[in-house]
This record gives structure tokens, C-alpha cells and sequence, in this order.
């Protein structure tokens, strides 16, 4: 083999060498570090929030059944015991009641609690000896409720101060953060949707 | 196999086809790869010019697809399409999901918005030259209106513009919120207080009254609209005005939460007489009774109204905290009692205030490194004398794109302990095993006699190489295997990371005693809790006798212990058959009962009628109980002081379950008065037993047993109302559920049989039927 031949070869080699690294690399910029003051973690770490209204049934012309989820958010957390402490208009929603859902199984129901006059529910609950704790985010109950149907009305449900909720071990409330629920009730509109929230 | 003999033959045997063959293949590669290096430089330079010509017409830039500018949605009832694959984001958006732009094509009214419901900046771009519509009422004059969607500001259909003529992002910024008004009838819910250039007459017009974001009704100029009563700020409807939400100022005000009772000129968001200092971060009523009457009114804040710079952490409900007394922190000095934990320590980072060195923890002429967490960093930053983590801080850092949680240094690892700002991890030094707070198998005896004294010791490693307080509990598994807690003494170990803790039976029981230790670590860069050491199996020969509940002399007011064989002048030797809690040696005295001394006289049958269930005779404790005798004045609330901090006199006693005998709480000198006499007894509701009138002089009021305690048990937490916090204690402690650890074993041993089971459970639940859940 000739020496040009050599050479030859061994510049081809360089060419593809070099644009075999041209055609593959891709400069990416260097991953910028950002320190930021770490927070230290609370153990309360569960959110109670509503979840949209529903029209459950129209008993009559006149008056529109809802059902109202109760969410949950228990982070880190797991869930033994739920107290719903609500303020409702009792001028606009009537009828009120609350239930557990049907997830938590074999629940003990601790306190139920409503005066349709004032408007307060007190309503808690708890998973059962054995049951299950509540993790995750879920719907926890369901708020159903009465409205007249005359006109539609903004109204509220919101959590009060007391609410509480109770975990494994951790002797304190872990109930982080409430989210009340504003909505609206009333005559059904021409397409059937008569709730926003 | 040719092929085969092929392929040894081109390797092995040089020749000129050979060489050229090599040729040709390098020759190939190199075409190849050529061709896609000069692909891509060509793609990028289209790229580059579609740029260019993007920005030109107006746009923000090019994207690759349609992924890039996904926020934008349509309503309902928009026939246009957003995107499509379209490369200029402005450009392509105008034209296909609403705006005008530069091709004069509107975009449609009410069918573009973002993922959040806002305005986004870049659409109003879109509104550019044209036709824009002459002065509309709702703008005033001198001020156009474009037909633009300003989600933002609430408007459903109509924004306005400070002139007529061209319609620029520019406007909505220079111009601010409040010039861009609409018909107050168009505003979206949760924007009605804002539009106050505009709505300036709500209730004139007769309008529906709004709630705000808080569902409070916050309309400033109805106070003398035609339902106002008593001068409160009840902004509700004349009779014009559609679907009134409440009709009387009373039902306002009579619902906790979501309406607010102000004297006057109050508006959200400044309420003056609530908003006085100390609002609490989620709701406040500073005074009376919730319907809004009298000279008071009744306040609830919202999240919204800002709370006292002192408070804006959340540790002030966190045990070891001190609420602030505080409004601002202008300067250490007034933050002295805010947020400080065991540590010296400020967690709320308005409250800085320079640590000081724990003489406890760092005792005087110690050596070492002492450290501490400063405020609102919440790393290690100063070092003084005493401690070890000095330099081991963590960090926080982005996320690679990749999401997994390596963090770039490698002498750090991701820690779930911390939380960083979205997309971040917190990375702390490997250096530090922040999970190890271990116990060692507990050490003492295995094989005592029953009745003897024995002491248990467990060592503890703590890892973390922090120093902090630590407590530990023994618990023995003698009874069903639920457990008993047993507080354990922390010894000082001889170094930060070693100590001991020990606890003593003072008159162990004959049986098995299975019995293992957890510790629980005041360190935030730990968890909580240890995991639980080795078992140490204990069998107690039997021949002792088995403990009893002895009368606590030494703990409990009107007694005392002395080192003699008499008491002194104005006692009188106590010796019950359950014996005292007195050391060898010594004899419990008990007082006597002075002139002028006001005594509760409770009666023989005190224990049976306090303790047992009106229902069905049953009786519930079997073994004595503390309890507490509470007099306060028969005018006060006893609803603000539920834990029994501020009576006006107090007397602890010891109620005997075995003998039936008077027992006197002896309160010394009592002003003369009418007084509400209280019991109170550990895990039990306090119950009110009456009024009684105290005479000049004092003297001995027999105390008539009105109501018992029992159906008020279940209290763990001795916060006087039975609730779901009590529930979640009782059911950590029976033992029924996997990875729980107990946290008040004493609190939920209801029956005081030493073990949390479902009967304390069941008792409970049973106490909830009986009783109104709250004491008094």
C-alpha cells in the first residue's frame, strides 16, 4: 500500500472523525443552580376544598336538588378523621344534609350536625378502627342541598376556623389551607347549566 | 459459508480492490455525515428568516408547534380554531383564535382567553389599527372602547381605552386597571368590587348585590340604602333589584363567616375595626356574641386582609411557639416573644432577632461547636461554641429536565424534608443522614422479681449531628400488646450524637414484659420520630406484689411531706390505705382547714356519682382521679377561658375510688360572693355544678352533685370539647393500625385500664350521644 494511499485513508479517517462529532453534538448550556432558601416542612399538610355543584334531581318545579363534593388533599398526610364546620345562607339553600362518601367504608360518624336556621353544620367523621386512612386527593363527602328555582342566586359555603382535620400520628390538626365554595343556584338556564362556580 | 470464506479473505489478503473497497466505504461515511451537517445549518438558517419575518409582522417569535402556545382555549360557541401548527405565535393566534391584526382579521368576541382565565398579554397585540368604535357610554368621554375580551379586569365585551384610535397593549398598562371599566352588569364573578371606575352606583340602580371574592358583601355606599338597619353596613337590594341574596341585616350577621357587621364606612379589605392589629390569619371577631348588636360589631376577616407581619408564618400554631404580641417588627426589640423555638431560633422571617447561646445546651465553659438554624434561611449559619453541622447546608437547585432528583453536586442528594419553589429540589449534603434517630435494644434486667425497683436504659444515636431536644418512650407490651408509654429520662450522653435514656419501675409486675423504646427528635432536619428499637423481652418472676395507686402527698395542694415522725402546727397526719407517694422516712401531712378558709365539701359518694353513667349504673373509672375545683365569678364567660387558665380560685384533689369518704378542697381565703363552681377531671369535659354564694368569712360549702363527668369523657386532649382531634388519638393508640404510633396514651386510655382498645373507643363514641361536646 502506497504511502499516498495511507495518507489518504488517514485523512478520510480525520474528515469523518471530525464531522461525525459536527453532526452529533449539540452544545446544551450548562444547567443554571439556582439556591433558594429551602422551607421547612409543616405537618399540616391536608386542604379542604368544594368541588363543582351538581344538579342532582328536580323534585319540582319549583325547587332544584344539588350535591356539592367536599374535597381533600392530604399531602404527606394520612387521614383519620374529618370535622366540617360550614356556613351556608340558609335563606337561598334548604334541606340541607351531608354524607360520607362512599370511598371511606365502614365510617364512623362522629358528629351531624345542622341548623337549617343559622345556617351551621357541624358534620365529622372518621375512617373506623380499621379502616383505611385517607390519602391522596379524593372526595371525602357531599353536601346536598335545596334551592328555590325562581331566579338564580350567587351564594356561598365556606369553611369555618374550627374545621378540623386528624391524622396518624400527629396529635394536632394537619388542616393546612380552606377553599370556600361560591356558586350559583337557581332557574335552569336553556342549556341545563345552571351552576358555575 | 462463501460468504464467510469472502469476508477472511478481505481481511487477511491485502490487494488493491481491498484498499479501494476501504475507500469507498470511508468516502460513503463522510458523504453521509456531510449531508447532515449541511442539512441541519440549512434548516436553522430557515429558521432564522422565519424569525425574522415573524417578528416583523408584529410577532413574539417563531415556535415549533403548536404545543408552544397551548394556554390559549376557546370558549364555547367559538368556531375558530386556535393553532394548528402555525410557526409565528401572535401572528397565527390573531388570525385564527381572535384579536385584529395586521391582516384585519378580527378575532372573534369572547373566544380567547388562557389556561387561568386572564387576559394574556400577547393577545392584546392582536388589537391593533382599524375600526375602532367611538366613544361608548360606559368608557366616558374622551375614551374609546375596543372590542376586546379584558377577562382580566371582568369585563365580558367591552374594554376602554384612555383615546380613541389605536388600541396597544400599552394602554391596559399605562392606564391601570381602573380605567378599564365596564357595565357592572358584565363583570365576572369575584371582579364586581374592582370596576370602581365605573360602578360607582350600584345601589342606585337597584343593582343585584354582589359578594366579593370572599363572599362578603362589601358595597361601600349602601349605608343608607333602604335596608340598612341600626346604622350597620347591610348592603342589600331595594325591592327593584333582582333575586336578593338576604333580606334583613340580622340574617347577615347571625351566619358566622360570610358577612360582615361594620358601623360604618367599612369597606373589604379595610375593615378599621377589625382589622385593628391582631387579625388572625384566616378569621378574626375581636368581640361579642356573632349577631351584630350592640356597640361592638362583629368582624370576620378574610385571607385577603393582610395579617400583622408577626404572623404571616404559619409556626404560631405550632407547638413550641409563642403567638406574637407584636404588630411589626420594626426592630428586634419588639420581637422578642415572637416565634422563637427551643432552639433560639425565629422561624418567621419577619421576626429576626440575633439567637442567643441556650446555656442549658451549651452550658458555660463547654466545648465544641455551637450552631443554630437561623430564621428565614433555615440552614446552619452561624457557629459558635458547642455543635458540628457548621458548613452542611442545603440548597436548592433546578430540577434537570430529565425530573429526576440528582443534584448536580455530588456530595449532595435530594432531600423530600424541605420544599423549594416550584420546578427545584432541596439538596443537602450526604455527609448527614438525616434518618438516623435510632434507639438501641433497651438494657436492665431480664429476669426480675416482682415489686422490686428496676431500671431500664436505652441508648439513642442521633445522626443528624444537630444538637436538639429529644424524648423518648418506653413502652411495655405487657398488658395486650398495644402497649404502655412509659416517659423515659434523657441522659446526657458523652457526645451530642450519644446519649441514654432510662426509665424505673417503681414496684415492677409479675408476667411478661415486652419492652422496646422510641424517641422523637426536636431537630426539623430529622423526621419527627425514630423508628423503635429492638425488643427486650423481660419475664418478672412472680412473689412481689403488684402496684397501687398511692395517694400523690407530694404533688397534691393542702398535703405535704415531711421528713418526721409528727407534722407540723396546722396539719394533720394522712395515711390512706393505698399508702402516699412519700419517700421513706417521711409522713404526709395534710392542712388543716384555717379560719377564714373557704372549703368544697364534695360528698362520700362522689367517686360513684361523678364516674358512673346515669343510664345504666354502670361505672366507668375503677382507680382515683386528680380532680380540679374551679370558682369563677358568677358573671363570667366561661366560654373564653375552656382550659381553665384564669379562674378566680383553683384546688387540684384526689378523689379515692376505693374508700368513701368527704373530701374537702380547702381554697384558703375566698372573697366573699357568688361564685360558679366547676369540676374538672383529666379526659373529661368540665362541668358546671352550680352557683354557689360564698359568705363573709368563709367556711365549708357542701357541694350538691348536680351533674356527673362521665358522659363528658373523651377529652385526650383536655381542650374542654370532645371533636375529631380526640377520635384521630384514640384510634393512633389502639394499636389496630399499621405505622402509627401512639401520641397521647395517657389522653386515650378513657376507662384507665392501661390499655387503648375499642372499648375507649367505644366509650367515645357513646360519650358523644350523651353529651353537647363542649364542657361547661
Amino acid at each position: 500500500m502506497s504511502k499516498r494511499t495511507l495518507f489518504l485513508i488517514f485523512a478520510l479517517f480525520l474528515i469523518t472523525f471530525v464531522l461525525l462529532i459536527m453532526a452529533f453534538y449539540q452544545p446544551q448550556a450548562a444547567p443554571k443552580v439556582t439556591r433558594i432558601i429551602p422551607t421547612p416542612v409543616s405537618v399540616a399538610q391536608t386542604v379542604l376544598s368544594f368541588g363543582n355543584p351538581t344538579i342532582a334531581t328536580t323534585s319540582s318545579i319549583t325547587t332544584l336538588n344539588y350535591s356539592l363534593p367536599v374535597n381533600i388533599d392530604t399531602a404527606t398526610n394520612r387521614v383519620t378523621s374529618v370535622q366540617l364546620e360550614l356556613q351556608y345562607d340558609p335563606a337561598v339553600l334548604t334541606n340541607v344534609k351531608v354524607s360520607v362518601s362512599p370511598l371511606i367504608t365502614k365510617p364512623d360518624i362522629l358528629l351531624n350536625q345542622i341548623d337549617p336556621v343559622t345556617g351551621r353544620i357541624t358534620y365529622a367523621f372518621g375512617v373506623g378502627l380499621t379502616g383505611k386512612s385517607i390519602t391522596g386527593k379524593q372526595t371525602v363527602a357531599y353536601i346536598t342541598f335545596s334551592a328555590k328555582a325562581k331566579t338564580l342566586e350567587k351564594t356561598a359555603i365556606i369553611f369555618l376556623p374550627k374545621s378540623l382535620v386528624a391524622a396518624e400520628n400527629v396529635s394536632q390538626s394537619v388542616l393546612k389551607r380552606t377553599t370556600d365554595g361560591l356558586f350559583t343556584v337557581g332557574e335552569v338556564s336553556s342549556t341545563g347549566s345552571a351552576l358555575s362556580q | 459459508m462463501n460468504f464467510l470464506q469472502k469476508a477472511r479473505g478481505f481481511v487477511f489478503s491485502p490487494s488493491h480492490k481491498r484498499t479501494m473497497s476501504v475507500l469507498l466505504m470511508l468516502v460513503l461515511v463522510s458523504a453521509v455525515t456531510l449531508t447532515v451537517t449541511l442539512s441541519q445549518q440549512k434548516q436553522t438558517i430557515k429558521q432564522h428568516a422565519a424569525q425574522a419575518d415573524c417578528l416583523a409582522l408584529g410577532g413574539k417569535g417563531c415556535y415549533s408547534n403548536y404545543n408552544d402556545y397551548s394556554w390559549m382555549e376557546q370558549l364555547p360557541g367559538s368556531t375558530n380554531t386556535c393553532g394548528g401548527g402555525e410557526e409565528c405565535l401572535v401572528v397565527s393566534a390573531c388570525i385564527n383564535v381572535g384579536g385584529k391584526n395586521t391582516n384585519n382579521s378580527h378575532c372573534p368576541i369572547g373566544t380567547i382567553r388562557d389556561k387561568n382565565g386572564e387576559r394574556a398579554g400577547d393577545i392584546s397585540l392582536c388589537c391593533v389599527s382599524g375600526t375602532i368604535p367611538a366613544d361608548i357610554p360606559e368608557c366616558g368621554t374622551g375614551r374609546a372602547g375596543c372590542n376586546y375580551m379584558n377577562i382580566k379586569d371582568g369585563c365580558s365585551s367591552t374594554a376602554c381605552l384612555s383615546s380613541a384610535g389605536t388600541f396597544a397593549g400599552s394602554d391596559l398598562a399605562s392606564n391601570g386597571d381602573k380605567l378599564v371599566c365596564c357595565p357592572f352588569s358584565q363583570c365576572r364573578d369575584g371582579y364586581k368590587g374592582s370596576c370602581t371606575g365605573y360602578n360607582t352606583d350600584y345601589c342606585p340602580n337597584g343593582s343585584h348585590p354582589a359578594l366579593n371574592s370572599a363572599g362578603i358583601n362589601d358595597r361601600a355606599d349602601c349605608s343608607s340604602g333602604p335596608n340598612s338597619e341600626n346604622g350597620q353596613q347591610c348592603c342589600v337590594p331595594d325591592n327593584s333589584a333582582p333575586s336578593p341574596v338576604t333580606t334583613t341585616c340580622s340574617s347577615l350577621c347571625s351566619g358566622y363567616g360570610r358577612h360582615f357587621c361594620a358601623s360604618s364606612n367599612a369597606s373589604y379589605g379595610n375593615y378599621s375595626e377589625c382589622n385593628n392589629g391582631s387579625c388572625n390569619y384566616s378569621f378574626y371577631k375581636p368581640s361579642g356574641n356573632g349577631d351584630c348588636s350592640g356597640s361592638t360589631p362583629d368582624c370576620w376577616c378574610d385571607q385577603s386582609v393582610s395579617a400583622p407581619a408577626c404572623e404571616k408564618g404559619t409556626n404560631c400554631t405550632s407547638s413550641g411557639y409563642t403567638a406574637p404580641t407584636v404588630t411589626s417588627c420594626s426592630s428586634d426589640a419588639t420581637c422578642d416573644t415572637c416565634l422563637k423555638d427551643t432552639n433560639n431560633c425565629v422561624w418567621d422571617g419577619s421576626c429576626i432577632k440575633t439567637p442567643t447561646v441556650d446555656p442549658e445546651k451549651c452550658p458555660a465553659g463547654g466545648t465544641g461547636t455551637w450552631n443554630y438554624l437561623s430564621c428565614d434561611t433555615n440552614v446552619c449559619t452561624s457557629t459558635n461554641t458547642c455543635g458540628q453541622i457548621g458548613s452542611n447546608n442545603g440548597y436548592c437547585e433546578l430540577k434537570s429536565s430529565s425530573g429526576d432528583y440528582t443534584c448536580d453536586n455530588s456530595n449532595y442528594s435530594y432531600s423530600s424534608l424541605y420544599t423549594c419553589s416550584s420546578g427545584n429540589i432541596c439538596c443537602v449534603p450526604k455527609t448527614i443522614t438525616y434518618t438516623q434517630l435510632s434507639v438501641d435494644v433497651v438494657q436492665g434486667s431480664t429476669t426480675p422479681t416482682a415489686g422490686t425497683n428496676q431500671t431500664y436504659t436505652a441508648t439513642i444515636h442521633d445522626d443528624s449531628a444537630y444538637i436538639s431536644t429529644i424524648n423518648c418512650l418506653l413502652y411495655d407490651l405487657a398488658v395486650d400488646g398495644t402497649g404502655q408509654e412509659l416517659p423515659m429520662t434523657i441522659l446526657a450522653g458523652t457526645t451530642a450524637l450519644d446519649r441514654t435514656a432510662s426509665y424505673t419501675f417503681s414496684s415492677i409486675t409479675a408476667g411478661s414484659h415486652p419492652l422496646y423504646a422510641v424517641c422523637t427528635d426536636s431537630n426539623p432536619l430529622t423526621p419527627a420520630t425514630g423508628e423503635r428499637g429492638p425488643t427486650l423481652l423481660v419475664t418478672v418472676s412472680s412473689g412481689g406484689t403488684n402496684p397501687v395507686t398511692k395517694f400523690d402527698c407530694k404533688n397534691t395542694t393542702g398535703y405535704t411531706c415531711l421528713s418526721s415522725s409528727s407534722c407540723d402546727t396546722g396539719y394533720t397526719p394522712y395515711s390512706p390505705t393505698s399508702g402516699t407517694t412519700c419517700d421513706a422516712g417521711q409522713i404526709c401531712c395534710q392542712k388543716n382547714i384555717a379560719a377564714g378558709d373557704t372549703v368544697i365539701q364534695l360528698p362520700t359518694n362522689a367517686f360513684t356519682t361523678l364516674f358512673t353513667y346515669s343510664a345504666s349504673s354502670e361505672l366507668l373509672m375503677s382507680k382515683d382521679q386528680n380532680i380540679t375545683v374551679y370558682l369563677y365569678p358568677s358573671t363570667f364567660d366561661l366560654s373564653t377561658d375552656p382550659k381553665g387558665n384564669s379562674p378566680t380560685y383553683k384546688q387540684i384533689g384526689v378523689l379515692s375510688a376505693s374508700t368513701v369518704t368527704t373530701t374537702n378542697f380547702d381554697l384558703g381565703p375566698v372573697t366573699a360572693g357568688q361564685y360558679k363552681v366547676l369540676l374538672k377531671a383529666p379526659q373529661y369535659l368540665r362541668v358546671l355544678e352550680g352557683t354557689y354564694t360564698v359568705p363573709q368569712g368563709g367556711g365549708i360549702i357542701p357541694l350538691t352533685l348536680n351533674k356527673n363527668l362521665v358522659n363528658g369523657v373523651g377529652d385526650t386532649d383536655n381542650s374542654n370539647t370532645l371533636d375529631s382531634l380526640d377520635y384521630g388519638t384514640i384510634l393512633g393508640c389502639t394499636g389496630k393500625r399499621p405505622n402509627t404510633v401512639c401520641t397521647n396514651k395517657a389522653g386515650a386510655d378513657l376507662n384507665g385500664d392501661g390499655v387503648v382498645d375499642q372499648i375507649d373507643l367505644s366509650i367515645f363514641l357513646r360519650s358523644l350521644s350523651f353529651t353537647n361536646r363542649s364542657g361547661d
